[in-house]
């Protein structure tokens, strides 16, 4: 059997290394049930054997206090194991159904568990109880000094375990520890537990095995001139004392604030503690140190017998040997760890004073990354403000507040959601990747398992929509009646209001005594100029409604005039910058209508701007478009009035309605298209294709106008919430750059964008969860079915679709090419490239259920540059 | 002096899919930084968890609230009332179809002391917009769908009163200022459930296109709801653990109340399912097979 494989020698730890990795494969398969009884049984095992194995240490390795080291296997025992009882190890360790998420945990493998000889039973318990916890092997490396004690506590726990049913051989050792052997068994194992000094430290982290190590401690207890001194003194003394001082995490300074520093003395004299005097320091000092390393003969030992290897006596009864000092170089022997009963004791002029003195020695003397200790009135509100600057500067990753530092530091027994421990991470101070006390959870892989789920979307509209002929002054009614506005400002372009359009508006604002004015100065393509003038104006009127009358180009001046009026400090470069996702974008939008209430009243049939929450700015001086989209610029009203659309010429009834057209097919086809804005937008093309021929042959066509301004809302709605596509992005740019009007732009490209979303086999796929799988041709065929289209396949009815879009155009006037509109070939092609570049860094990119490419986007221009040939 | 205006109306803020709960919640926090809110649910709710999704996110949130349990009456209105105005919160968060109708009369209640529940309850044509100016904004209502939904997240209805004409409480104001729609919180083994659900769903849709004040909006909703019906009713009665097909079924059941909050005229049941019919390119007796099929599956419980 594998416990009788004496390890010796390399071959022999390979052999017992085999033994271990095939118990552990066994255990690997264990249930949580299983594995929690074996850890139970070992625990009660290792605190039944608390004295036998204490006695055995202090016999073995010289150091320390017997009744201490009961303790410290108690502890090892019972708090790890209550600590972790209820802890899940194994399999399903946590599941979120809502999201999909399932973590699974399994063990990591081989253990190589570094033992010291400060701790040496203990620490053995403690590791040997977390692998078992976690269905790991473990292979001790005991020290040298503490071998047989180590031993006997491993193979105690051994036996308990495999009683309970773990498999044979699951905890090994190395029986004649020699650091070839040590280095070999941290080469092999797939994680080291290192508890040691810094060399041993160092190894471990050099021998290509992830590694968790320790640091040394170099403790200082810093007490505050509002400390309980009682308290303060009394813990440390306690914490010193505790097995000779072994433990790490202990004090190894004191560091006074001079207001208090005589009550320390006098209360540190009190409970047993020596002052040494200068000849006496000295004597200690080239004692303490040998070659600047500590000397091991003085570890865990009592002040008398110190002082004896000091050469100088001392009563047995002294507790602790103090050595005041100055230096806090790495000069001073006092500053350095001493792993015994010796405290260094500074003074310091102030609080921060102390700090620097505690840093300095952290920096000069090691220590760095392991714990801090500081006695302070944490209850007043000076007291807390210090404590946060303390905790604030100190390196070290454990910082105790009134706590002795060694009982304190190890976790659980002086505060209580602290984790019970005897490996001590340092984190990146102490050259360790753990920061924390380290339990369970190093020693697991945790595999998270996650299902596909589909983004939350949305339907968002403005409150409140109004519509039909002559809406208007009814809807404008609640503006007095219902929400008690005083001021309105409206904001229009030049031919609009000198055509009296706006008279409607203004006569109902009289009747119902409410003031305005009219900011009439918006252009086609507005610019940020001519919207900061717009803000200008609104800040001296200070409105709190606005009212946007117009096309696209009035209501989106109007809502960028908004944005200003509300927040002039908002950056436009951040608020244009593209997102993959809306709601995950880096720039969050200031809160709208904190000032003002925003209406939005369109004129045209139409870009459906009144119900979005989209607005294009363009910078005059650069010529660049800034796209705005967030839900805040969505108008609070929108009143879709019949008696304004009236007008419209033929040309602007055409691109509108061909615009909204593409809007609806658009939306339809995006990848963020819900059952929600499909209905909307179905309805919507339905209505385009009965009505816009009617309504471009004749504008008096009361019912076709009416049903035009609803269908463009309607697509409004729906790309509101579903988004654009690559038409847009690529009409946007076609608009910029050539000066075609945006309705055309689309029609002259849409077809042939939506060949390019139809390929079944498309070269590239849009990125959102719920588009599963190209099915754009499918999505096609739905809206034509739903328009009168009839076919015996999806590729018929495809094309039937396409051809009807083509009788839509040509009823309206659109011409067959991008040169039929004036552009310039030459200058076309030379900036071709570029255009197409920025069509597809356009934002409505992002949603086309076929991602393109630059070069595609290159080849559709290209070919409706010249048109079809039919 | 509804002649001259319509409208389209719905909840600021629609969220749906499976598992938009604990996301589209979050903003009680993030965007709208409450710290109260009362959990409101029924009787049956309250006994078995039903709103645990909800109270354990609220937790997370840090948000302190209060659960309680509502019935569709008027003594459990002005009892959830009173509970509410003890609690104070800045938030109501309603699940369930129970739930929210009672929740919405209870936070308009709360939100405009001077009314009564009479005054409330006043038979009033929902077209007429006589209470507009009922304030809302102090406690931001929440209406999230449970299995016995069928779209009152949506819609400014509130609870029956039990009495003659059968109209209820009924104004824009009541309407939530977030629904959410998750299907994890709609149980769908049970056939009777979703076989309501549609049920409501077809009904509104049919009432949408009969009624004399309908819109295009409202149609272009109610038509897709009818087809989503008719379309995947038969896939969930074939496979009824199928999530995707119940998502489709939820958005139905919400976007023809969606349809109906808009179109309401007072007509309760539907008359008359031909307009539909002809909308679908289906024939009356088609549709109204297809109609009591489901009736009769809705019922049989």
């Amino acid at each position: 059997m594998s416990n009788e494989i004496l390890v010796d020698s390399v071959e022999t730890l390979e052999a017992k290394i085999q033994a271990v990795r095939a118990a552990q494969e066994k255990f690997a398969s264990y249930t949580q049930e299983q594995v929690d009884t074996i850890f139970k049984a070992a625990a009660l095992a290792a605190n039944h054997a608390r004295i036998p194995l204490a006695k055995m240490a202090v016999e073995e390795t010289g150091m320390g206090i017997l009744e201490d080291k009961v303790i410290k296997n108690n502890y090892a025992a019972e708090h790890i194991y209550n600590a972790y009882k209820n802890v899940k190890t194994c399999g399903v360790v946590e599941e979120d159904k809502a999201f999909g998420v399932t973590k699974v945990a399994e063990p990591i493998g081989l253990i190589a568990a570094v033992i010291p000889t400060t701790n040496p039973t203990s620490t053995a318990i403690f590791k040997s109880l977390l692998a078992l916890k976690t269905r790991n092997g473990i292979i001790f490396s005991p020290h040298p000094r503490a071998k047989k004690c180590t031993i006997a506590a491993a193979k105690l726990v051994l036996e308990a375990a495999v009683k309970a049913g773990a498999p044979e051989g699951i905890i090994g050792w190395i029986d004649v520890p020699s650091l070839e052997l040590t280095n070999t068994i941290m080469k092999e194992a797939d994680i080291i537990l290192a508890t040691g000094g810094p060399g041993m430290v160092k190894a471990a982290y050099s021998s290509g095995t992830p590694a968790l190590g320790v640091g040394a401690g170099n403790a200082s207890a810093v007490i505050d001139d509002s400390a309980d001194i009682l308290n303060a003194v009394n813990s440390i003394m306690h914490s010193k004392t505790f097995d000779n001082g072994m433990i790490c995490a202990t004090e190894q300074t004191i560091i006074a604030h001079k207001d208090v520093y005589d009550a320390v003395k006098a209360e540190l004299l009190k409970r047993g503690a020596y002052f040494l005097n200068d000849e006496e320091k000295n004597k200690i000092r080239n004692t303490m140190l040998i070659n600047g390393a500590l000397n091991a003969k003085i570890v865990g030992q009592r002040p008398y017998k110190i002082a004896e290897l000091a050469g100088f006596t001392l009563p047995e009864e002294v507790k602790v040997i103090v050595g005041e000092a100055e230096d806090t170089s790495v000069n001073e022997a006092f500053a350095h760890e001493k792993l015994t009963t010796i405290l260094g004791m500074y003074k310091a002029e102030s609080f921060e004073d102390a700090m620097d003195k505690a840093e300095q020695l952290l920096f000069n003397a090691g220590g760095l990354g392991h714990t801090s200790s500081l006695w302070i009135d944490n209850n007043s509100a000076e007291g807390r403000k210090k404590l946060n600057t303390f905790a604030d500067r100190m390196k070290t990753c454990r910082i105790l507040v009134n706590t002795p530092s060694s009982l304190g530091g190890i976790g659980d027994l002086y505060n209580f959601k602290f984790a019970p421990s005897l490996t001590l991470g340092c984190g990146s101070w102490g050259g360790n990747s753990v920061s924390e006390n380290v339990g369970v959870k190093h020693l697991i892989n945790i595999k998270t398992v996650a299902e596909r789920r589909e983004n939350m979307l949305w339907f968002r509209t403005p409150q409140k929509v109004y519509f039909k002929k002559g809406c208007l002054p009814v809807a404008l009614d609640e503006l007095k009646n219902v929400m008690g506005k005083k001021r309105a400002f409206l904001v229009t372009d030049e031919f609009l209001y000198k055509n009296g359009f706006t008279k409607c508006i203004t006569d109902k604002l009289d009747e119902m005594g409410i003031a305005y004015t009219v900011f009439a100065d918006v252009q086609p393509d507005p610019t940020l100029e001519s919207a900061q003038k717009g803000a200008d104006a609104m800040r001296k009127f200070e409105p709190d409604c606005i009212i946007a009358l117009g096309g696209g180009s009035a209501m989106d001046a109007g809502k960028i005039m908004w944005v200003l009026y509300e927040h002039p400090e908002a950056d436009f470069l951040d608020m244009a910058m593209r997102f993959i996702d809306i709601r995950k974008r880096v720039y969050t939008f200031p809160k709208m209508g904190e000032k003002a209430y925003f209406i939005a009243i369109p004129t045209s049939s139409g870009t459906g701007s009144e119900v979005t929450p989209f607005a294009v700015i363009t910078d005059q001086t650069t010529g660049q478009k800034y796209p705005l989209a967030d839900y805040e610029l969505l108008p609070n009203m929108a009143i879709v009035d019949t008696d304004l659309m009236m007008s419209a010429p033929k040309g602007l009834t055409a691109a509108s309605g061909i615009d909204a057209m593409t809007h609806a097919l658009e939306a339809y086809a995006s990848v963020m298209a819900t059952d929600y804005t499909d209905g909307i937008a179905i309805r919507a093309m339905q209505l385009i294709f009965e009505y816009l021929p009617r309504a471009y042959k004749d504008g008096t066509d009361v019912i076709a106008r009416e049903k035009m301004a609803t269908a463009s809302t309607m697509a409004g709605m729906a790309f509101a919430n579903a988004f654009l596509g690559v038409c847009h992005s690529m009409a946007h740019k076609l608009g910029a750059y050539h000066h075609l009007p945006h309705g055309i732009a689309n029609a002259l490209l849409i077809t042939d964008v939506m060949r390019f979303n139809a390929a079944e086999k498309p070269a590239k796929m849009g990125t959102f969860s719920q588009y599963q799988y190209p099915h754009t041709l499918a999505r096609y065929c739905e809206c034509a079915r739903a328009c009168g289209v009839t076919g015996d396949s999806d590729e018929e009815v495809f094309e039937k679709f396409i051809a009807k879009l083509e009788e839509l155009k040509d009823a309206i006037g659109v011409k067959h090419s991008i040169q039929e509109y004036g552009v310039d070939e030459k200058d076309f092609f030379d900036r071709l490239d570029q255009m197409s570049e920025d069509a597809f860094d356009d934002q409505c990119t992002g949603a086309n259920p076929r991602y393109p490419l630059i070069s595609e986007i290159k080849e559709i221009y290209t070919r409706n540059y010249y048109g079809k040939k039919d | 002096m509804a002649n001259n205006l319509e409208w389209f109306r719905v909840p600021e803020k629609i969220y749906f899919k499976k598992g938009s709960l604990p996301i589209a919640l979050r903003e009680l926090k993030d965007v709208y930084g409450r710290k109260k809110a009362v959990v409101l649910t029924d009787e049956a709710g309250f006994r078995n968890g039903t709103a645990k999704p909800v109270t354990n996110l609220l937790n997370e949130l840090h948000i302190f609230y209060s659960l309680t349990a509502v019935q569709q009456s008027e003594a459990s209105v002005l009892a959830g009332l009173d509970a509410v105005k003890k609690f104070e919160p800045d938030c109501i968060i309603a699940v369930g179809n129970t739930a929210v109708t009672a929740g919405k009369a209870i936070r308009i209640l709360y939100e405009n002391p001077e009314l009564t529940f009479a005054e409330l309850a006043k038979r009033v044509n929902l077209r007429d917009r006589t209470l507009e100016t009922l304030k809302t904004g102090k406690a931001y209502f929440v209406a999230v769908a449970a299995s016995d939904s069928v779209g009152d997240e949506v819609s400014p209805f509130s609870i029956e009163i039990p009495a003659d004409e059968g109209i209820g409480i009924q104004d824009y104001a009541l309407l939530p200022d977030m629904s959410i729609i998750d299907t994890d919180l709609i149980q769908q083994e049970d056939i009777s459930t979703i076989a309501f659900l549609c049920m409501i769903a077809l009904g509104n849709a049919a009432m949408v296109f009969y009624s004399e004040y309908t819109s295009d909006y409202a149609k272009g909703l109610a038509f897709r709801a009818a087809q989503l019906v008719l379309t995947y009713f038969p896939r969930y009665q074939a496979k009824p653990d199928d999530m995707y097909v119940l998502e489709r079924l939820s958005n139905a059941a919400e976007m023809a109340a969606m349809a109906f909050s808009n179109v309401y005229d007072g007509v309760q049941s539907p008359e008359n399912v031909d307009c539909l019919a002809a909308a679908l390119g289906m024939s009356t007796e088609e549709l109204e097979n297809r109609f009591d099929e489901i009736c009769d599956l809705a019922e049989a419980e």
